[in-house]
């Protein structure tokens, strides 16, 4: 990366708001979020926010594109690997002591157990991240560790989502509603994959995950929001568990043993996209 | 945190401080003095001043005081800071190359044919060529050793001949050369990459290609001391020694049993060691 180029990114990154929504934006990644729906959940003004999104696209951080009426702004992966390419090797030298928290951080290859632990979140862990918990637990074939969270969690599941779940099959008897604090704490199980399945879990800010484990976003509208009748409430629950019954097969299907981590962070960023259109509508 | 990082991300969000912090990286861990700073990046003392307090307030730089003077190296704990929040925290992990399937940490030194070191410094006729010989002589068997300038003389200073044979070394297949020669798609991969002097690490010079380990053993150019030929030549010789005392440790380190950061750590030592005997 070219120093010039390097320090406008920099420059464009050192400012509060502007890296709030590069973070923002990152952890939608690859996919794109609107405007209204960044400044909402910056707390942003519209107009402030626009400068600051031009700025952080003039700085090649962001790309943009449009999807019907609205435009959709999404970081540009290959700009934040070359911005962060340029600090630790142009500028680092690759210095083992700037990249040592780099690969310290992975969770080590002796503590890997054999099945891997997935963490499913949403705001409430009442519906969404219950039915994801649920799926992994009876689809994985004892390959996975399945655990719930929510950033705002309720107090107890949703009994539509508990009706689903029964008649579909799965044992509800350990499910429950918890906070993400509980899988916080040092000496917490360290995660192989984080997915967020709501876009307001992936907005609110979140330490990062012990372990770097591989994070994706497969965001779905919360059926505990519908409104209408209670079968059409029903129906709206029944979308959202298929919707995360077809990720999920999708996931555990995949070749762990075979795919580099690359690989597997595209094929769960994929199986987010591709569905994304679907279920959304 | 965030804003912190956003206040180191914004210092170093002007080329200028870029260059300041790029410079006292390539001459880490040695401190650089306010003056040489300001005279090698072509920056007034003023200009420079105010550079080198942002930089230390972000806590990408170290300031210690010798004597009169001011000194400044890098703060490889702040930057490192930095990456770890720009790649764990904000980037999740996300930018793969960084690790796991290895762009970088690729080229391990772990491996079972020689390895190749390359000193540089500015004229290839003194320093660099007194350090290629020793490390020849002193690792035969376990590396392959090259040294460049990046501005070579044509030829190699007599004195530096001379000192060679009165130690011992084979001066045939010794001559001045361009870093540039080493820098072609052909060439070969290097492990270390030293700079003997301090204009040398001072100067841009593109990334090498496979990370090589790189530390910077500064060494004056003798070959500018004024003064009659027996004091020159007494210069030459002292730095020959101080260069091997370097070189004579790093042949010995057990490379296998090491890994790249307590490698990066050794070399390191060795550059903090006192010039004179």
């Amino acid at each position: 990366m070219e120093q010039n180029r390097a320090a406008h990114a920099f420059a464009t990154l050192g400012h509060t708001d502007r890296l709030a929504v590069f973070r923002l934006l990152m952890r939608f990644a690859p996919q794109g979020v609107r405007p209204t729906e960044i400044a909402e959940a910056l707390g942003l003004k519209q107009n402030t926010l626009s400068h600051h999104l031009a700025d952080l696209t003039a700085s090649g951080l962001l790309r943009v594109d449009r999807k019907g009426r609205s435009l959709l702004y999404s970081i540009d992966l290959d700009a934040a690997e070359r911005l962060i390419g340029y600090l630790a090797l142009d500028v680092g030298r690759a210095r083992p002591d700037l990249l040592a928290p780099l690969l310290f951080a992975q969770k080590e290859a002796a503590m890997r157990d054999t099945d891997f632990d997935v963490l499913f979140i949403c705001s409430g862990n009442s519906a969404r991240s219950i039915f994801a918990e649920a799926l992994l637990r009876d689809l994985g074939k004892g390959k996975f560790q399945a655990f719930s969270a929510g950033t705002r969690p309720n107090t107890e599941l949703n009994p539509f989502a508990l009706e689903i779940l029964k008649r579909n099959g799965h044992e509800v008897a350990g499910l429950r509603s918890k906070h993400i604090s509980e899988f916080q704490q040092p000496g917490s199980i360290v995660m192989d994959f984080v997915f967020t399945v709501c876009d307001t879990a992936a907005a609110e800010e979140c330490p990062p995950w012990p372990g770097q484990p591989i994070t994706g976003h497969w965001g779905l509208s919360d059926p505990v929001k519908a409104t209408g009748t209670d079968a059409e409430r029903a129906l709206f629950f029944a979308q959202t568990y298929a919707a995360l019954r077809r990720r999920i097969m999708a996931f555990v299907e995949l070749p762990f043993e075979s795919l580099s981590r690359m690989s597997l962070q595209t094929r769960v960023d994929a199986i987010g996209a591709e569905m994304h259109s679907t279920t959304k509508d | 945190m965030s804003e912190q990082m956003a206040e180191i991300l914004a210092t170093l969000g002007h080329v200028e401080r870029l260059n300041v912090f790029r410079l006292l990286v390539r001459r880490y861990p040695q401190a650089v003095a306010a003056g040489e700073l300001a005279r090698v990046l072509g920056y007034k003392g003023s200009t420079l001043s105010v550079y080198l307090s942002v930089l230390r307030r972000a806590g990408l730089i170290h300031q210690d005081r010798a004597g009169n003077s001011l000194l400044y190296s890098a703060d490889m704990h702040g930057a490192g800071g930095l990456l770890t929040y720009l790649f764990d925290d904000c980037c999740r992990g996300r930018i793969p190359g960084l690790v796991g399937d290895g762009s970088i940490i690729g080229a391990s030194v772990e491996n079972t044919h020689k390895f190749n070191a390359l000193f540089i410094c500015t004229g290839n006729s003194v320093r660099s060529i007194f350090a290629e010989a020793i490390l020849r002589a002193e690792g035969r068997d376990r590396f392959d050793v090259f040294s460049a300038g990046t501005r070579p003389y044509s030829e190699i200073n007599p004195m530096t001949l001379q000192v060679l044979r009165e130690n011992g070394h084979t001066i045939s297949d010794l001559r001045s050369k361009t870093i540039g020669e080493f820098q072609r798609f052909n060439s070969p991969r290097m492990d270390f990459v030293f700079t003997v002097c301090d204009q040398a690490a001072d100067e841009e010079c593109p990334t090498w290609p496979g990370q090589p380990i790189t530390a910077h053993w500064g060494h004056p150019d003798p070959v500018k001391l004024e003064g009659p030929e027996a004091i020159k030549l007494m210069a030459f010789r002292e730095t020959y020694q101080s260069l091997a005392r370097r070189i004579r440790p790093f042949a010995q380190l057990s490379f296998n049993a090491l890994d790249r950061a307590s490698l990066q750590s050794k070399v390191d030592e060795l550059g903090r060691l006192p010039l004179c005997a």
